[in-house]
């Protein structure tokens, strides 16, 4: 009786131990797909070393955004998985990925402080209006991670509107205990 | 009369097998000639090789100046590269292949140039129409039962009497045409009432016990008192294109051994000639890669099915055609052929390693439409989905412009080196450079859509809408998408409520429909 209390708080903590980088993972990834718009003003015609500054992103950062969460669930798959390494993936190989009928679970899903996210079923996403009363909406896939745990693919999708969304395939890496994105690729655009 | 029936039964059960000699007859080039009983010779030739063949340049000036007193429908391609040449006695034949825009499954015609012993002549198609056809792969041949119709040229040339025809038999496990692999041929001739288009079954119908006047055992030169002029033609579906895919697609680990099957199937004939034409003089491997998925494309093998428009390079899923709204849409969007339809959509035409699949599905993103370049790295293809299509035509089309400028964009990015300067078409490298910070990609192109695309996508429109309004009418539409991304405050509040009365005046009056 005593090994079964002691394996179930062991799984409990293991389930709370990897939510926890779940959230770490999707943390970043929400940061990075939504950003409020309009953009700042573009740099003119030939100002073609022009990067936007890291103060301009930060106070954009701060902008509250009102977020509908879709609870669909993305889900994907490589071809030739077999051929190519976790990290080539990112960058080649065909990604087929798709809306499944798993439902995302609503606490997983934070971002930064400035965000406001909401999880809405399919059903009650009502695309003509849902614009009406939120910046966006965001889907977000399972996260795939390595067997080490420390590196993580992950897939969101944010539109603000009609014919203007995308959907990004992240990669991330875990160094000194520390989630990064290392790199993204887009798979989408409307 | 009872005779002739019993005749005619006669040659029924021999050509209850009736096969055609397609293309793979051809596969062995040293077989060419094919000697069959009563002394008839049936020849495969080039018209490079009959060129200096008074016969055949006498057939030809016949033809020539038959077709132009023609009244018939005479819009039809010739295959010169395989010509069946028929020597009885004196009587010579040239039956080619032809073939039409419009293919109808199952029909295919000959043209027939026929010169007598006498010194006349005369031309004339034979329209085969077939109720079965199957095809026998130990014997490179195709069995069939059908119709044929004879439609002479002009009606100089209408026979009123009874003609006759001769048909190369081989008996090869079955009966069949015969081809130039049969080693056991004869002839048989069988005989229909004339008239402006006569028509005979295969099968023949009718009293195996009955009677005819005609004489299906008079060889290729009897005549009957009803048939003065028997005419001899065997069937020719045959032409290269099935050697020029498979010269071209050999050397790829891609093309099967199914696909090749595929190809020799009649009912794929006008696909193959889509393919061929498209290979002809560029064999190039991207080439060889657009074919391969066109095949796939083609094959209706309930995978990636669909259509191809070989002209634009442009793959139509199946799920494309199938909803007539959309396909029409962007046939009226191609007809039209804007500048911007040619700019972006149309510059995968020459592009020697990127092409577009237009489908009609689910975006992950957006219930809209998308453009997804996922495949892009791999495949070479970008996928245009659109999802919604229960808005007017020019919606729809805004939407398909829309996504083929992502597509155009993802093309040229990837043709470059991104966040590099180059001198063609700069701006887009300089957004990427500045916002990638902060925004993906597709948003980025959206803030230089807003810089550059709002005119020709209002332009495009209106030219759609056959210029029925100023080109501010059409802004509305060409800022779907884009009001969220304007960088450089390029609309203003005034002017998004003007183009948006501007739409609902165009939408109220547009005679643009697709339902």
């Amino acid at each position: 009786m005593r090994l079964i209390y002691v394996s179930t708080i062991f799984l409990i903590l293991l389930s709370c131990k990897s939510k926890n980088m779940d959230n770490k993972v999707y943390d970043l990834v929400i940061n990075s797909i939504i950003q409020p718009t309009p953009p700042p003003p573009p740099p003119k015609i030939g100002e073609n070393n022009r990067k936007i500054s890291q103060g301009i992103i930060d106070s954009l950062n701060n902008v509250p955004l009102k977020i509908a969460v879709s609870s669909v669930l993305i889900d994907f798959e490589f071809k030739n998985k077999q051929e190519l390494s976790f990290i080539d993936r990112i960058n080649n190989g065909k990604i087929e990925y798709y809306s499944t009928n798993k439902v995302l679970a609503n606490r997983l899903l934070f971002g930064r402080n400035s965000l406001s996210l909401e999880m809405f079923s399919e059903e009650d996403i009502n695309v003509s209006k849902i614009y009406d009363d939120y910046d966006g909406i965001l889907k977000v896939s399972k996260i795939r991670y390595n067997d080490n745990k420390d590196k993580a693919l992950v897939i969101a999708a944010y539109s603000v509107g009609k014919l203007s969304g995308n959907v990004v395939l992240f990669y991330l890496e875990k160094k000194n205990n520390h989630w990064t994105i290392i790199k993204k690729r887009n798979l989408s655009v409307s | 009369m009872k005779k002739s029936i019993k005749k005619l039964y006669k040659l029924g059960l021999l050509l209850i097998g009736v096969s055609l000699t397609l293309v793979n007859c051809q596969k062995d080039d040293s077989i060419t000639e094919t000697a069959i009983e009563n002394k008839a010779i049936i020849k495969i030739k080039t018209f490079e090789e009959l060129s200096n063949n008074p016969t055949f340049i006498r057939s030809m000036e016949l033809y020539k100046g038959e077709i132009k007193k023609s009244k018939s429908n005479n819009d039809y391609e010739i295959d010169y590269t395989k010509i069946k040449e028929i020597t009885y006695e004196n009587n010579v034949s040239y039956t080619f292949a032809i073939y039409r825009d419009e293919n109808t499954e199952g029909v295919f015609e000959n043209l027939v140039i026929q010169n007598y012993a006498s010194g006349s002549s005369e031309t004339f198609i034979l329209k085969y129409t077939t109720d079965e056809l199957v095809y026998f792969n130990e014997h490179d041949s195709h069995s069939f039962k059908g119709n044929i119709e004879y439609i002479p040229l002009t009606e100089a040339n209408m026979r009123t009497e009874v003609f006759c025809y001769t048909i190369a038999v081989c008996d090869y496990d079955y009966l069949h045409v015969a081809g130039p692999k049969c080693s056991n041929t004869w002839n048989e001739t069988f005989c229909v009432t004339g008239g402006g288009g006569a028509n005979s079954n295969f099968p023949p119908d009718g009293n195996p016990e009955g009677d005819s006047d005609s004489d299906p055992n008079s060889g290729i030169g009897g005549s009957t008192v009803n048939s003065p002029k028997p005419i001899s033609s065997p069937v020719v579906t045959t032409i290269n294109y099935y050697e020029r895919i498979t010269d071209c697609l050999s050397s790829s680990s891609s093309f099967t051994g199914e696909q090749e099957l595929w190809l020799q199937h009649p009912y794929n004939f006008s696909h193959m000639r889509g393919i061929a034409g498209y290979l002809n003089d560029n064999c190039s491997e991207a080439s060889q890669e657009f074919a391969l998925l066109a095949l796939e494309a083609l094959d209706n093998d309930g995978i990636d099915d669909g259509e191809v428009d070989f002209e634009n390079e442009i793959i139509l899923d199946e799920s494309f055609l199938t909803d007539e709204k959309l396909k029409c849409v962007y046939d009226k969007l191609k007809a039209s052929n804007s500048n911007l339809f040619k700019a972006t959509i149309g510059n995968f035409v020459n592009d020697p390693k990127l092409k577009i699949r237009i489908k009609k599905g689910n975006c992950v993103n957006t219930n809209d439409a998308c453009c997804d370049d996922s495949e892009i790295t791999t495949t070479g293809i970008v996928n245009l989905i659109i999802e919604d299509t229960t808005g007017s035509v020019l919606d729809i089309a805004s939407s398909i412009l829309h996504e083929g400028i992502h597509a155009e964009i993802s093309r040229y990015v990837l043709l470059q080196a991104p966040y590099e300067d180059v001198n063609d078409r700069p701006r887009i490298l300089e957004l990427y450079k500045y916002y990638k910070d902060l925004y993906n990609e597709g948003d980025i192109e959206h803030i230089y859509m807003t810089e550059h695309y709002i005119n020709p996508i209002a332009s495009a429109l209106r030219k759609l809408d056959s210029f029925s309004y100023p080109v501010d009418y059409y802004k509305s539409y060409a800022w779907d998408g884009l009001r969220k991304w304007d960088a450089g405050e390029l609309l203003s509040m005034t002017e998004n409520e003007n183009y948006t009365d501007y739409k609902q005046i165009v939408e109220a009056n547009t005679s643009l429909s697709c339902d």
